[in-house]
């Protein structure tokens, strides 16, 4: 089991995506992958800021889109990564396209991984499985070419 | 010209010397006297270079004369006198005479009057007949050997006289003919009656390309056939009035000339006897002024060609100074009008002339003029953009007195330029357009395929029992359909990414690129099992990212047209090409032995989404040819396709060298 599920009781989620489809799926396969991980929802970057502004607790990990309206998933990351106090919170991108320049970008700007919304629902939680329960180190120095999470399904396509 | 030994008069003197003694010592005065009234009497010519002289000096100078000849003969020194006083004209030292003013007649009445007044003292002197015989014997021989040996050397210096000029002469000869020679101008002395002789220098001969005097027909004959009449017509007109004058062109021994000639016909009883005269060479020159002629007219055109003109201004005297191209840009009439300073201004643009003036003022105080633009209103015609550069003049004190420059218009450019910024500012717009289209393909175009493929997936994997085979089937159709859809999009987005993204081209090992695009075809590799031969003949130059997609896209269709009852063979050759315009072409070129298609359809293939097959019997999107294509074309080269149905396929990418 990864190590922060270890070592907390309440495993808190942030997902910050603006699509309401893909809020549902993601709720949904993370459900099945496992009941315990509470998700919060965001639809936007501006959304996200004020929750984290309130909130006391610090959240495990911030699963991040990049497009979307309002303060979208770039400047989130910039602007998470220059606060002290969510510094070291694991940013996972979960985008639609496999554009060059982003992976690039947000690789360079402290991103632990990306990985392309899926085709496929059992692909999802796939992932998202493997992200839970494998022994991805998700923060600390990570290398480029583990950076873009793939499923089998992913790379046939 | 020691001619006093020739003489055979004897000149052993016996009482002539007392004689002489005689003269000296009682009747010197006396002596000089007689011998200036005797030479008054005889009038010698040569006294009329004492005649400013006084008497007294006259006297004087006699007597010091006399002195001399009578000591000489007294101390029988004769010849010694002789001899001195030859060579004291010889060599020009004579009294206020030079030696040419000495004539024969000065001679023979000197010594004349000499021997006469000579013997004026001898009957005083002896009562002796015999003895005053005597006396005057010798007082004859010794005359006329000075007699004789005057003569001989008046001669002999009018003999070195005639010498010396002759050789002037032929000197003057010498240098005329040179100066003929160099100026290339000869002179001539032509007979005209038939019946003399004609002369002429040897520059006539050169400038006429003769060796011998010629008739008139056969010179007419080498006059250039426009000019012959002229010619004829000029000499016609000498014959009546006297003057020769005539430039005219000819030719002779292929050398083509322009001569120019004058001359003055000599009548005889009012007949026309010669013609004296002068023909030279003016070639050089009437080709110069044609040259100078041509410049001017050439600077003239080219003023015209480009719409440049000049100027000068003066400021003391308010006037400018313009080229015809001037007046033509500001639409008059080459100089129909005297420009001033105020004139100048009325053409200028209302909202340019405070600015040029300005920029005049700041030239005019620091002597720094620099370029301008300015729009005017020429008197015919539209609003014009001028263009010029310009230079203050300065005087010696450093004061500014004008200014000068030179003037284009430049309408044409400046609104052409106006065009391409309008166009320019247009393809950033549209570029702009298709980043945000881009964006959207990228994003928005995607977001619902990818939903209909998960939700068509969920309901054949979680639904799958419940729902009939036939619905089961169009599940998977739709399945089928947005995965292809989403492939092209992928493609799209792929091929959009490749344009003008070439950055820098380096030289590229074929087995290193080779490699390279083989590691992104590993599984097709692995699944067709094809042979591979890579002969690298020279390096390749491109941007290797690019180099490897062509590749990549290249040897997935050898490997993916491959024939089924054939393993795939791929052939990759690197080479160096020479096309028709010169330019060098490194090449790469993918053989295959896979299906082929219709050479027909060898240029349709690269078009974009253009594709052969049906998409269940060959996948893709129809982009990877037009990728390469384009990739091939952004590199300023090209690529071109060979293929023979059942037989095979052949690939070239020619890449420019450097």
């Amino acid at each position: 089991m990864n190590e922060y599920l270890q070592k907390r009781r309440n495993e808190n989620v942030i997902l910050v995506d603006d699509d309401p489809d893909d809020r549902d799926l993601f709720a949904e396969a993370m459900n099945m992958v496992d009941p315990r991980v509470h998700v919060t929802m965001k639809r936007d970057g501006e959304e996200l800021a004020n929750y984290l502004s309130q909130e006391s607790d610090i959240p495990d990990l911030i699963f991040l889109d990049l497009n979307m309206p309002k303060k979208n998933g770039r400047e989130c990351l910039a602007d998470l990564q220059k606060n002290p106090r969510f510094k070291s919170v694991p940013v996972i991108i979960y985008t639609t396209s496999l554009n060059p320049v982003d992976i690039e970008e947000t690789f360079k700007n402290g991103a632990s991984r990306f990985f392309r919304k899926p085709n496929s629902f059992e692909e999802l939680k796939e992932i998202l499985n493997s992200i839970l329960f494998s022994e991805l180190t998700l923060s600390g120095p990570r290398g480029k070419e583990d950076f873009v999470l793939s499923t089998k399904a992913s790379t046939q396509r | 010209m020691n001619t006093t030994k020739e003489h055979i008069i004897d000149l052993q003197l016996e009482l002539l010397p007392a004689y002489a003694e005689y003269i000296l010592a009682e009747r010197l005065e006396d002596y000089v006297r007689t011998l200036y009234a005797f030479s008054l009497e005889l009038d010698i010519p040569l006294m009329k270079f004492f005649a400013s002289l006084p008497e007294k000096e006259i006297l004087r100078m006699s007597k010091e004369g006399a002195i001399e000849f009578l000591s000489a003969i007294r101390d029988r020194r004769v010849e010694q006198y002789i001899e001195t006083s030859r060579s004291n004209w010889v060599r020009n030292q004579l009294p206020r005479i030079s030696r040419e003013d000495v004539i024969v007649e000065d001679i023979s009445l000197i010594n004349y009057a000499r021997k006469r007044t000579m013997r004026a003292f001898l009957p005083d002197y002896t009562k002796t007949p015999a003895e005053a015989l005597k006396v005057t014997d010798e007082i004859d021989r010794f005359i006329l050997t000075l007699d004789a040996t005057l003569v001989k050397t008046y001669l002999a210096i009018q003999e070195e006289r005639l010498r010396l000029s002759n050789e002037q002469l032929q000197k003057r000869e010498q240098q005329l003919l040179e100066a003929q020679s160099l100026s290339k101008i000869g002179s001539f002395e032509w007979d005209l009656t038939g019946s003399g002789k004609s002369s002429y220098t040897p520059e006539v001969f050169k400038i006429f390309e003769m060796e011998k005097e010629n008739s008139l027909e056969s010179f007419l004959n080498d006059v250039h056939a426009d000019d012959r009449l002229k010619v004829k017509t000029a000499l016609e007109k000498a014959m009546n009035d006297g003057e020769y004058e005539c430039e005219y062109r000819y030719t002779r021994r292929n050398i083509q000339k322009v001569l120019y000639s004058r001359g003055k016909v000599i009548f005889d009883k009012g007949r026309a006897a010669t013609m004296v005269g002068t023909v030279s060479d003016v070639t050089e020159k009437a080709n110069l002024i044609r040259q100078l002629l041509e410049n001017q007219e050439l600077s003239k055109q080219a003023q015209a060609l480009t719409n440049l003109g000049s100027w000068k201004w003066s400021i003391e005297s308010d006037s400018i100074e313009w080229s015809d191209e001037m007046y033509r840009i500001y639409g008059l009439e080459p100089q129909s009008e005297k420009i001033t300073f105020q004139r100048f201004l009325t053409f200028i643009h209302d909202d340019d002339r405070n600015r040029r003036i300005a920029e005049i003022t700041e030239a005019v105080r620091t002597g720094n003029a620099s370029d301008y633009i300015m729009r005017i209103n020429p008197h015919r015609g539209s609003e014009k953009v001028l263009r010029g550069k310009g230079r203050v003049i300065l005087d010696k004190a450093g004061k500014s007195v004008g200014m000068l420059g030179t003037c284009q218009d430049i309408t044409n450019e400046y609104n052409l330029t106006n065009e391409l910024r309008r166009k320019n500012e247009e393809l950033l717009r549209k570029n702009r357009d298709l980043e945000s289209f881009n964006f959207i393909a990228s994003h928005d175009l995607q977001e619902p395929l990818r939903k209909i493929q998960l939700y068509s997936n969920r309901i054949l994997g979680e639904g799958g029992e419940r729902i009939p085979e036939p619905l089961m089937k169009y599940f998977r159709k739709i399945t089928q359909a947005s995965n292809r859809m989403q492939k092209m999009i992928e493609d799209f987005l792929m091929f959009y990414h490749a344009m003008n993204t070439i950055e820098s081209v380096e030289s590229l090992r074929l087995n290193d690129v080779v490699a390279e695009a083989c590691v992104g075809l590993k599984n097709a590799i692995e699944e067709k099992q094809p042979s591979f031969t890579i002969r690298e003949n020279t390096a390749l130059t491109g941007s290797r990212k690019h180099i490897v997609q062509i590749l990549m896209h290249l040897i997935s269709n050898a490997v993916k047209f491959s024939r089924a009852e054939a393993k795939p063979e791929i052939e990759i050759v690197s080479g160096r090409e020479v096309a028709a315009d010169g330019k060098v072409y490194t090449t790469v070129s993918i053989r295959d032995n896979g299906i082929g298609f219709d050479p027909q359809y060898a240029t349709r293939i690269f078009e974009l989404f253009q594709r052969l097959h049906s998409h269940d019997e060959y996948s893709g999107s129809g982009i990877g040819l037009s990728l390469c294509k384009k990739i091939a074309e952004d590199h300023h080269g090209y690529i071109t396709a060979q293929s023979q149905p059942g037989v095979g396929s052949v690939f070239t990418v020619f890449l420019p060298e450097s």
